[in-house]
């Protein structure tokens, strides 16, 4: 499986943490960016650690949104 | 050069009153004058941290042309713009946002004992985490969310842990239904939990406390104690001075109290002082860690009725709040992403329509 992140904007409240625990994939200015990737289970972590819960990871695959648990 | 805006206090407001500014294209001087570098709140009652959980890294405030200051401020003389530190020294200003932020409520019976706290700062979560090792015996006084979270954490660490909370209820705001299921998740947690019973007394010698003595005469003994009982801003420094347009407020110090009002209220003073209308509105709301489970609530609970769904396994659940025949607030405990997505979307305002004047 190879997961895509995705910002809801809307969600989106600029936190942080996705960066802290992502900074290859997420940069956090007035909203969070995606900028890059990571492995798998970093996306995850950094999903589960949102706690606005506005990172979307699709399944590249299958295209269906992932939970993160 | 103009002193530009100065800002006192250093956290989350602070910091986010600078990035909106900067992102927005303000190139005038922004001064941040507080204890230290801003840093996040959150993290210090929800994780063991070995330094200070720092909103942006030190580079952040040369690339942004923001000095940061170390000071206090202990007065304000806003009809001549200058703000007074302790030591005597004086600054101008054109303008100046005030976000110091709140203070914790420390109550008497407890004053003057060394192994009591409250948690607010990063020297207070170092004291607290030095303070718990595997048996020791944690008293928090107030069942807030700082409180749940602190006790939640000590109980990790195989922490005997004591909540007194005064109010009938975990969590009043949150109404009954909800403040009941957490405390029967907190006693399953292995927390003794004295709920609508008030602390009387402390006893001990030098050293500290050594046993509460509740108001229905319950004992507690107790290595060490954490004061949660809520927080008032930080505002004294201030009182009796005369407030102006050029002096802004936000965060905590408002008397408000959530992450992302705070935010928000600094992200809406830069625009103020751009002269930019306000972002449009959002709902108020909030999340915490405890029992091993993320609980976000969107929109207003307080005086609405809740309906709970809970899982019939594992302590996951949601709260559904209803006031005039309408969803005023939903609390997820251990739910998905999208369902927080789902319910901001639900409780955000419709944007209003313009209505011509004729």
């Amino acid at each position: 499986m190879t997961l895509i992140p995705e910002i809801d904007t809307f969600a989106c409240v600029a936190h942080g943490d996705c960066a802290v625990v992502a900074p290859q994939a997420f940069r956090v200015d007035d909203v969070a960016v995606v900028v890059g990737t990571a492995p798998d289970d970093v996306l995850l972590e950094a999903a589960r650690a949102c706690p606005a819960g506005a990172i979307v990871l699709v399944d590249s695959e299958s295209g269906e949104e992932v939970d993160p648990g | 050069m103009t002193p530009g805006l100065l800002i006192v206090g250093g956290g989350l407001a602070a910091q986010r009153c600078c990035e909106t500014l900067r992102a927005l294209g303000h190139d005038a001087p922004i001064t941040i004058v507080g204890p230290e570098r801003p840093y996040d709140r959150p993290p210090l009652s929800k994780e063991l941290l070995a330094a200070p959980p720092w909103l942006r890294p030190l580079e952040w405030y040369a690339e942004h042309d923001v000095i940061l200051r170390p000071g206090v401020a202990v007065r304000l003389h806003a009809g001549r713009r200058v703000l007074e530190l302790a030591g005597g020294e004086r600054l101008r200003y054109d303008d100046l946002l005030i976000a110091t932020g709140s203070e914790p409520v420390r109550l008497p019976a407890l004053a003057g004992f060394a192994n009591v706290q409250a948690l607010r700062t990063f020297d207070d979560a170092q004291r607290l985490r030095a303070a718990l090792s595997p048996g020791a015996r944690l008293s928090v006084v107030g069942g807030g969310l700082i409180g749940l979270e602190v006790a939640s954490s000590a109980r990790r660490m195989g922490v005997e842990v004591t909540v007194i909370e005064a109010a009938p209820q975990l969590l009043p705001r949150l109404g009954p239904a909800v403040g009941a299921r957490l405390a029967a998740l907190h006693r399953e947690d292995g927390v003794a939990l004295h709920v609508g019973v008030g602390l009387a007394a402390a006893r001990g010698g030098t050293a500290g406390v050594e046993e509460l003595v509740l108001a229905d005469g319950t004992r507690v003994a107790t290595d060490h104690v954490v004061e949660a009982v809520g927080v008032r801003p930080a505002s004294g420094w201030f009182a009796g001075a005369s407030l102006d347009p050029h002096v802004y407020l936000a965060g905590d110090v408002t008397g408000g109290g959530h992450w992302e009002a705070a935010a928000r209220q600094g992200a809406g003073v830069a625009r103020a002082l751009l002269g930019l209308p306000p972002a449009p509105p959002a709902p108020p709301s909030f999340w915490s860690d405890q029992l091993g489970l993320r609980v976000q609530c969107v929109g207003e609970p307080a005086g609405a009725r809740a309906t709970i769904a809970a899982d019939p396994e594992g302590r996951g659940f949601e709260a559904v709040y209803r006031r005039e025949g309408r969803i005023s607030a939903v609390l997820l405990a251990g739910r998905s992403a999208a369902d927080l997505r789902a319910a901001r979307r639900l409780l955000t305002p419709e944007p209003q329509l313009e209505r011509s004047a004729a």
